[in-house]
């Protein structure tokens, strides 16, 4: 039923300026379902999102994105969550008016910001836990809330697909939990969820199935399916060092 | 003659009216872009820019005359604009590229002066602007130029704001980068060109970037941001007109406004230094006390 | 968008201004300029301006536009000036396209009197603009000028031709005594070399030999090439002219360059030549008459001659 699905990747390569960063992907997300990207740095886990988002170009195969209305863009309605490190923390701009940046798409040029968009914003804001740091300068907030309001700019699209690049760095245990009931609760309503993470125990948490790649698709299905020592050692070649550091849990293997 | 007396003849003049006509125009417009010149570090290429206008102000007016200078102005600043734009969104460190398009440009610049005698005279006017003795038709015409760069912007706001904060953001959201870029270095040639016309080539940085960067020390939200710069950038200008009318008539000492202005502009800018390196920052404190 | 103020008294502050700031603006549009009673008159370049004081005498105010030892070519006009100008009751100019910056200022001043050309009926020679280095066409500007202001103001035409005639007959002592200093160097022996082409109706009407100009132009602000600068020097050389005369406009580096490089003399500084403008007041050049004193002074010491003294009406 590939015409439900929001997501949908048949041999697909992303490449920028030539230089191939991740080929061969075949993958889908159903509505409530959640994808973690697994894979060494490097890997393209960063290069799948920015694929799916179009701002790497495609260069083979054939990727459908659910389309939410006509007219609107095929990205109008995907929520994205960049790593934090692209975000110019000087800004003099308040976490509120970052949120509504998730509605500006929705707004286009000219609208003010409605009723509705507001009350996005707030609930993406209460979502978060960040509903009392609303009017303070983003750059002021710590890592952990950045990280959270860029969340919140992402729930705010009221996406039916979310994109989230490393959401569990700079989070702190309560607020992984947050996180992870949050995205939970997402799916429940539906929501696709397509994650890039070094940390597979919460992969297990909130995650359907694994994509497990390095610099090519290594395998797609699954937590049990994918997470065999022969896929991972494939797609942990060479960097095991890295793999322990992150507490990768490889099972059945031992140092 | 007193000073309210020598104010109070400022405006009796067609000069000083068509001065303050062009500056209405030319303050909100570098207002509200020198916001975003200070937001994504543009200086450079503002710099760049009215470097290569430079030539086409030269060209235009070995062409055409006095006439033809804002018509080269902005044929130059159109073309620099595109190949500054299209060369920043390739891999080429954009930096060496305005370094090179901006030396390349002064110095074609520098050698259709030389070789027009005719051009040589206007050289000052050029650089310096003729703030005192623009025409009807130059201030129609640069309003107009200011209206297309404030329209330019402020139709593509949130874009531009978007893109300023966090620009893999807003292409993930939907944004083009490359489009909404040469819209913002459109409307900063835009800018240049008429500030080329009324405060000179040499001078139209101060009006350009100043303001955003004044704005951008007392103010932490958005609205603020924009409001603070078009403010300073009217005051400042009125103050600077003001200043060298009086200064010209009451003390015979002769200033060029354009000059005057861009001095009002980085006085203001000093100013503001030293009075945030002795005031801290309130909203940093709340900040932090809130975060406690 | 909300508007947000981080500081609430800055921006009380920055409006406060801004209003302050209109109201003082607006206010002033209420009451209009006190204009100067009398025959208000302005005038251009230097020469044009000391011409009309002579003529106007006591009967009104002359204000020059441009001053001494600064460039007409390139001027920017200031703020005073435009108001000057647009209280003026007549606006004397020399026009031949040495005041290019004339017309925007008309424009911009709302100047509303009359224009009176001073180089009206003279013969240009190749477009160059500095008519008034020849005494004669300097009588020719003092009559267009007198006619010019009885015009103007026809109840004082009286003063004006009267003063215009003493003048003139002025010049006529200058140009008997400039001749006679001059002639006593041989027309061989009387080589000029200048910083640009300012000087060639006094080289006429003297007899003297024009070598070359550092600027091959009129204009002083143009800038020679390593070519021409080569061709030069290689001129003055082959003439076996003993100096190069700066002027008091221009900077005289690279007259001295040039010099050195031919092996001749340098007359800068104090011994400079009046060529665009005249001198400021308590120099040896404030006037016309004392510039083209000094000018030939210079000339005929540096030509190895011994000056002629003044006639009585001039010293």
């Amino acid at each position: 039923m590939t015409s439900q699905r929001l997501l949908n990747l048949d041999d697909v390569s992303f490449a920028y300026e030539g230089d191939a960063a991740l080929t061969h992907v075949n993958m889908h997300i159903d509505p409530g379902q959640a994808v973690a990207i697994i894979g060494p740095n490097g890997a393209g886990k960063s290069t799948m999102l920015k694929g799916v988002l179009g701002v790497i170009p495609l260069v083979a195969g054939e990727m459908t994105v659910f389309r939410p209305k006509k007219g609107r863009g095929q990205s109008g309605r995907i929520g994205y969550l960049p790593q934090d490190d692209d975000i110019d923390s000087e800004f003099p701009i308040t976490l509120r008016q970052v949120v509504m940046m998730g509605r500006y798409r929705r707004l286009g040029w000219f609208r003010f910001p409605g009723a509705d968009d507001k009350q996005a914003v707030a609930d993406a804001l209460q979502v978060t836990g960040l509903t009392s740091r609303a009017n303070v300068r983003f750059g002021t907030l710590s890592g952990g809330q950045q990280q959270r309001g860029l969340l919140a700019r992402a729930l705010a699209t009221k996406p039916s697909l979310l994109l989230l690049d490393e959401p569990f760095n700079a989070l702190d245990q309560p607020n992984r939990d947050a996180l992870i009931d949050t995205l939970n609760d997402l799916k429940r309503r539906g929501v696709g969820i397509l994650l890039t993470t070094h940390d597979l125990e919460l992969a297990r948490e909130v995650c359907d199935s694994i994509l497990l790649v390095n610099g090519t698709q290594v395998a797609f299905g699954s937590l049990d399916e994918v997470l065999t020592l022969e896929n991972l050692q494939e797609a942990f070649q060479g960097v095991q060092v890295e793999v322990d550091e992150h507490q990768v849990v490889i099972p059945g293997h031992s140092h | 003659m007193s000073f309210i007396e020598i104010l109070s003849q400022a405006f009796t003049l067609p000069f000083m009216w068509r001065a303050a006509a062009l500056l209405a125009g030319l303050t909100l417009a570098a207002g509200l872009i020198g916001v975003f010149v200070n937001l994504r570090g543009l200086e450079f290429l503002s710099d760049g820019l009215t470097h290569a206008v430079f030539p086409g102000v030269a060209a235009g007016f070995m062409v055409a005359g006095t006439g033809g200078v804002l018509w080269g102005a902005i044929l130059a600043a159109a073309a620099a604009t595109v190949f500054l734009t299209l060369l920043s969104h390739r891999k080429v460190t954009s930096d060496a590229a305005i370094a090179i398009m901006l030396t390349a440009m002064f110095s074609i610049g520098v050698i259709i002066v030389s070789k027009s005698h005719n051009v040589a005279s206007s050289l000052e006017q050029l650089l310096f602007g003729h703030l005192f003795t623009v025409t009807t038709t130059e201030v129609i015409i640069t309003l107009i130029v200011c209206a297309i760069a404030f329209a330019l912007v402020l139709a593509t706001l949130r874009g531009q704001v978007f893109a300023a904060f966090d620009a893999r953001g807003a292409q993930a959201s939907g944004y083009r980068p490359l489009g909404l870029s040469l819209v913002l270095n459109i409307a900063i040639a835009c800018v240049v060109v008429a500030a080329s016309i009324a405060v000179g080539n040499l001078l139209v940085l101060a009006v350009i970037i100043v303001p955003g960067a004044i704005s951008r020390m007392w103010t932490r939200g958005l609205g603020g941001l924009f409001v603070g710069a078009i403010i300073f950038a009217v005051v400042a200008a009125t103050i600077g007109l003001l200043a060298s009318f009086t200064v010209s008539v009451g003390a015979n000492v002769a200033i060029p406004g354009g000059a005057s202005i861009a001095i009002v502009f980085v006085l203001g800018y000093l100013l503001s230094l030293a009075v945030r390196a002795i005031v801290p920052d309130r909203s940093q404190q709340l900040a932090k006390r809130g975060e406690q | 968008m909300r508007i947000q103020c981080a500081n609430k008294t800055v921006c009380v502050a920055v409006v406060v201004v801004a209003v302050v700031g209109t109201v003082a603006v607006l206010s002033g549009c209420s009451s209009p300029a006190p204009k100067p009673t009398g025959l208000h008159v302005v005038a251009t370049t230097t020469q044009v301006t000391d011409f009309t004081t002579q003529i106007v005498g006591s009967a009104g105010t002359v204000t020059g536009i441009i001053t001494a030892n600064q460039s007409a070519h390139s001027f920017d006009p200031s703020a005073k000036v435009l108001l000057e100008m647009s209280q003026a009751d007549a606006l004397v100019i020399n026009s031949l396209g040495i005041e290019p910056w004339l017309s925007s200022a008309i424009d911009a001043s709302g100047f509303h009197g009359t224009v009176i050309n001073a180089t009206n009926g003279i013969s240009v020679v190749d477009q160059d603009p500095h008519v008034w280095t020849s005494i004669t066409n300097a009588q020719m500007m003092v009559k267009n000028i007198a006619i010019g202001l009885a015009k103007v103001d026809p109840a004082q035409a009286n003063v004006f031709a009267e003063n215009a005639a003493g003048y003139e007959a002025q010049l006529d002592s200058l140009k008997t005594w400039a001749t006679a200093d001059i002639d006593q160097i041989p027309a061989s022996r009387r080589l000029l070399v200048t910083n640009h082409d300012a000087l060639a109706y006094f080289v006429k009407e003297f007899g003297i030999t024009f070598v070359g100009s550092i600027i091959p132009s009129f204009d002083d602000n143009a800038e020679p090439s390593a070519a021409e600068i080569d061709q030069l020097v290689a001129k003055i050389k082959a003439s076996g002219a003993k100096a190069v005369f700066s002027e008091s406009t221009i900077s005289p580096k690279l007259a001295q360059t040039i010099a050195a490089e031919a092996g001749v003399a340098v007359y800068s500084g104090e011994d400079a030549l009046y060529a665009d403008t005249l001198g400021p007041d308590g120099s040896n050049g404030q006037t016309y008459i004392d510039a083209t004193i000094h000018n030939v002074r210079v000339l005929v010491t540096a030509w190895g001659g011994t000056n002629l003294p003044l006639p009585k009406d001039l010293s």
